[in-house]
C-alpha cells in the first residue's frame, strides 16, 4: 500500500524490500545472506535529503518514518524505522521538552528536581498514566502508521536510550554528576524513576503491538564522564532491572545496547548486561577512535550480533574514499562474527552527511562484505 | 600554620574536593597576610592541575571534578574580593558559550573550570548563545579569547558564524577563537578560521594560556 | 519421591501450554532423583528442568507435591559460556547448596545458537532459564526464528 498523500513517497520496492528483509535476518538466524548489512542509524539525515527538517523529522512522526523507509531503500540499508530520540518519558515526569532546528528534542526550562528533597515528589507513571501521555502518542502515531502503510517493516521499538542521562536530566546534568558522589541516595532514586517510567513505556508499546524491541544506550555512562565502578553503579545495573521488568510485560525479544561515546575504561564490565537470543552489541569510540572491531568481536563476538562504528566525525567530514577504505577494514574483520555482524556508524549518522559518504558504507559491505 | 602549609593545604583540599576546608584555609590565608592572588594560583589552581592530571589519566572523572571546582569556589569566592585591583585587570579574558542551537555544556563547563583555575577570567554565556551575542561580548569586554564548543555536526557552522561576526566588528585580530567537543577537529578549525582547537579541557588551557600570549 | 499434585487452575495451565502431565512427572522425578534442580527454601518451592524431547520442560512445585506452575521451551541448552556472579538469586542449586546467580548459555535452535541470559552456578549443569523469558522473549524468539528460516 502506498503512502497517504499527506507524505510525499512513492511506494517501497517490495522486491528490494524482500531481499533487504533476508539480509536483516541473517545475522540473527546465523545464516548469513547475501552480504554484510549496512546501518548507519539513519535519523533526521532522511528527512533533510528530502527536502525536510530536522524539526519536521521529530514533529511529524508519520513523514519522520515514511522518509526513513524511503531513504532505506534509496541507499539499499537495513530495513528498520529508526524514528527516535534521547529525551523519551521525561515530559511524563515534568520536563519540558523544545524542538528546535539543529537537535533532537532537547529539555529546556526549570528542572523538576531542584533540590534532594524533590525526588520524593516525583510520581512515577503507570502504564495507563503512559498510554495517555504525549510521547506514547507521538510513538504510536509513527507505528500505526508504519503498521498501515509500510507492514512489512513493522517493528515497533522502545528507544531507552540512557537511563543515567535521562536520570541527569531531571535535575540537569552537572548537579547529577556532582550528586553522585555528594548525594548517591538520591540519584538512585531518580535513576529507580526513570528506569520504572521507561519500563513502563516499553510495556505499553508491547501491549499495543504484542513485542517491542528494545534500544538501551549507555551514552552519559561513558568513560569519558563516569569511572567504570559508577558507569556500573548508575547505569548497568539499572538496565538489568529495567530490561528484566519490561520483558516481563512483553518487551523484547530484540535489545540492541548502543554503547555511545568513548567506552575505553568500562567497555568490559557491559558483558553482565542481560541477554536475549537476539542482542546486538554496538560500542561507538575507544577513546576518540572508533571501537576496534576486532576487540567488539573477542568480547561481544560469541554473546550477540556485533556492529561497527565509522567515526561520525569522518561521516560528516570525510571523503568517499575515506568512507569505503575504513569500512572495507571494518568489514573484513567483522563480517564471519560468530553470532552476526552489521555495519554501522558510532552514533546516529549525522543529519548533513554527505549521501555519497553512506553510499561508500554500502559499496564496501557490496564488495568486501559478500558471504 | 605558615604560607607553605596554607597553600599546600589549599591545593590537597581542592583536590579532594573539601569545600568546608578550602574556605577555612582561604580565610587563613587572609589573615596571616598571604596576598589573595597567591592563594588562588599557588592553593587553588595547583589543586586543580593535579586534577585535570589525574582526569587525564582516568584517576578522576567528571564528578570528582566538579566537586574539586566546588571546592576551589568555596576559597574563591572567600578571596576574590581581596584582590588587588592591578592583579585583577592583568588578567587575561576568557568569552566561552556553546554556539548557537547546542545545548550540550559539560564539556564546556570543564573547560570553564579549568580555565579559571588556570587564572583566566571568564565570562561564561552559558549554552545556545546566539552568534552575535558571543562576538558582541568579546568586544565589550576586550576578550583575548573567545571560547566555543559544540557536541552536534548540525551546529558546526555557527562557529564559523562566531568568527565572521567577529571579523565584521572589526575585532578579530585582536581575539582568538578556540573551538572544541566532539565532533570538530584540528582540520575543522582551520577550515572556519579559528585560531586553535583544543581535544578536552586539559588541552584548552595550555591552548589558552598560548592564544593569551601567557 | 515426591508425589505431584496438580490443581485445577495448574492443570488449565498446562493445558494452555501444551504440557502433560507425565512430562511434569519426569521433570520433578529427574530433580529429585538426581538434585539437579534449584530449591527456595523460604518458600519451600523446588524448580526441576528437564529436556524431554524436542524441548525443555520446566516446573516449579512445593516440598509437598503440589506444582505451582511449569513452562516449557524449544530451545535446548548448548553451552554456559558466562557467570555473572554478581547478579544473585534467592534460588540455590539443589545439589551443591551453591546460591544461584545470573548465567550466559548458548542456546540452539533449528541450528541457530544464541545467547540467552538465565540463572545457574559454576557446578550445575543446568541453566535455569524464567518463566518470563521462556512464555514471552524466547517463545517470541522461537516464533522469529521459524519464520525467518523458512522465509
Amino acid at each position: 500500500m502506498s503512502a497517504p498523500p499527506e507524505v510525499f513517497f512513492p511506494s517501497i520496492n517490495t522486491d528490494w524490500h524482500g531481499h533487504a528483509a533476508k539480509r536483516f535476518a541473517g545475522p540473527f538466524v546465523g545464516v548469513p545472506f547475501d552480504r554484510v548489512d549496512v546501518d548507519p542509524i539513519i535519523l533526521p539525515h532522511a528527512a533533510i535529503i528530502n527536502g525536510y527538517t530536522l524539526k519536521e523529522f521529530y514533529m511529524r512522526p508519520k513523514l519522520g518514518l515514511a522518509s526513513v523507509c524511503w531513504t532505506n531503500e534509496l541507499y539499499d540499508l537495513l530495513p528498520v524505522t529508526h524514528w527516535f530520540y534521547s529525551n523519551v518519558w521525561l515530559r511524563e515526569l515534568g520536563c519540558k521538552l523544545e524542538f528546535k532546528e539543529t537537535l533532537p528534542p532537547v529539555v529546556t526550562g526549570d528542572r523538576p528536581i531542584k533540590n534532594p528533597e524533590d525526588a520524593d515528589k516525583l510520581h512515577i507513571p503507570d502504564v495507563s498514566e503512559i498510554e495517555k501521555g504525549p510521547t506514547f502518542s507521538g510513538f504510536v502515531e509513527g507505528y500505526d502508521f508504519v503498521k498501515q502503510y509500510f507492514p512489512n517493516w513493522f517493528v515497533p521499538i522502545h528507544f531507552t536510550f540512557c537511563l543515567t542521562a535521562m536520570a541527569a536530566e531531571l535535575t540537569g546534568v552537572d548537579k547529577f554528576m556532582l550528586w553522585t558522589l555528594k548525594q548517591p541516595k538520591i540519584c538512585h532514586k531518580l535513576m529507580e524513576t526513570v528506569m520504572e517510567t521507561s519500563t513502563n513505556g516499553a510495556i505499553a508499546l508491547a501491549k499495543r503491538y504484542g513485542f517491542a524491541m528494545m534500544v538501551i544506550g549507555g551514552v552519559l555512562a561513558n568513560s569519558d564522564l563516569l569511572q567504570p565502578a559508577k558507569v556500573k553503579e548508575f547505569g548497568m545495573d539499572y538496565h538489568i532491572k529495567h530490561v528484566k521488568k519490561a520483558f516481563k510485560g512483553g518487551a523484547g525479544p530484540q535489545l540492541w545496547y548502543h554503547l555511545c561515546g568513548n567506552h575505553s575504561r568500562d567497555y568490559m564490565i557491559w558483558k553482565d548486561e542481560f541477554f536475549s537470543p537476539f542482542t546486538v552489541m554496538h560500542i561507538g569510540y575507544m577513546g576518540k577512535e572508533s571501537f576496534p572491531v576486532s576487540e567488539a568481536k573477542k568480547v561481544y563476538g560469541n554473546m550477540a550480533t556485533i556492529m561497527s562504528s565509522v567515526d561520525t566525525k569522518l561521516m560528516y567530514r570525510g571523503t568517499p574514499k575515506e568512507v569505503y577504505d575504513v569500512s572495507k577494514q571494518m568489514i573484513l574483520e567483522g563480517k564471519d562474527s560468530p553470532r552476526g555482524f552489521v555495519h554501522g556508524c558510532a552514533c546516529e549518522v549525522p543529519a548533513y552527511t554527505p549521501p555519497g559518504n553512506i553510499y561508500a558504507m554500502v559499496k564496501a559491505a557490496r564488495e568486501w562484505g559478500k558471504y | 600554620m605558615d604560607r607553605a602549609e596554607i597553600l599546600k593545604g589549599l591545593a590537597d583540599a581542592t583536590v579532594a574536593g573539601d569545600a568546608e576546608t578550602t574556605a577555612k584555609l582561604a580565610n587563613e590565608a587572609l589573615r596571616t597576610g598571604i596576598d589573595a592572588y597567591d592563594a588562588i594560583m599557588g592553593g587553588c589552581a595547583e589543586g586543580m592541575k593535579v586534577v585535570s592530571n589525574k582526569y587525564e589519566t582516568g584517576e578522576m572523572y567528571v564528578p570528582e571534578i566538579l566537586l574539586s571546582a566546588e571546592a576551589m569556589y568555596a576559597a574563591i569566592d572567600i578571596l576574590k574580593p581581596h584582590l588587588k585591583v592591578e592583579r585583577a585587570a592583568a588578567q587575561a579574558k576568557v568569552v566561552i558559550g556553546v554556539v548557537e542551537g547546542d545545548i550540550h555544556d559539560i564539556g564546556k563547563n570543564l573547560v570553564r573550570i579549568m580555565l579559571d583555575a588556570s587564572g583566566f577570567k571568564m565570562f561564561d554565556l552559558g549554552r545556545d548563545v546566539p552568534v552575535k551575542d558571543m562576538a558582541a561580548k568579546a568586544a565589550t569586554e576586550g576578550a583575548q579569547v573567545v571560547a566555543i564548543s559544540t557536541l552536534m555536526t548540525t551546529t558546526m557552522p555557527n562557529m564559523k558564524r562566531v568568527v565572521d561576526e567577529l571579523k565584521a566588528l572589526g575585532v578579530k585580530d585582536k581575539v582568538k577563537v578556540l573551538i572544541g567537543g566532539a565532533p570538530t577537529s584540528e582540520e575543522f578549525a582551520k577550515s572556519i578560521g579559528a585560531d586553535a582547537w583544543a581535544k578536552d579541557a586539559t588541552a584548552a588551557i595550555k591552548v589558552a594560556e598560548k592564544l593569551a600570549g601567557r | 519421591m515426591v508425589n505431584v499434585v496438580i490443581t485445577p487452575t495448574v492443570a488449565n495451565l498446562l493445558k494452555e501450554r501444551g504440557i502433560t502431565e507425565a512430562n511434569v512427572k519426569e521433570t520433578v522425578d529427574y530433580g529429585e532423583s538426581t538434585k539437579d534442580k534449584a530449591v527456595l527454601p523460604a518458600e519451600k518451592l523446588n524448580w526441576a528442568v528437564k529436556r524431554i524431547g524436542a524441548a525443555t520442560f520446566a516446573v516449579q512445585y512445593k516440598d509437598s507435591g503440589e506444582v505451582t506452575t511449569a513452562f516449557s521451551y524449544k530451545v535446548a541448552l548448548k553451552a554456559i559460556t558466562d557467570f555473572v556472579s554478581e547478579d544473585k538469586t534467592d534460588w540455590i542449586y539443589a545439589k551443591t547448596n551453591e546460591q544461584m546467580y545470573r548465567i550466559r548459555a548458548d542456546m540452539e535452535y533449528i541450528g541457530v545458537v544464541r545467547a540467552a541470559s538465565a540463572w545457574g552456578c559454576k557446578s550445575s549443569p543446568t541453566a535455569f532459564i524464567e518463566e518470563f523469558m521462556a512464555i514471552k522473549t524466547i517463545a517470541i524468539a522461537q516464533m522469529l526464528l521459524e519464520k525467518k528460516k523458512g522465509a
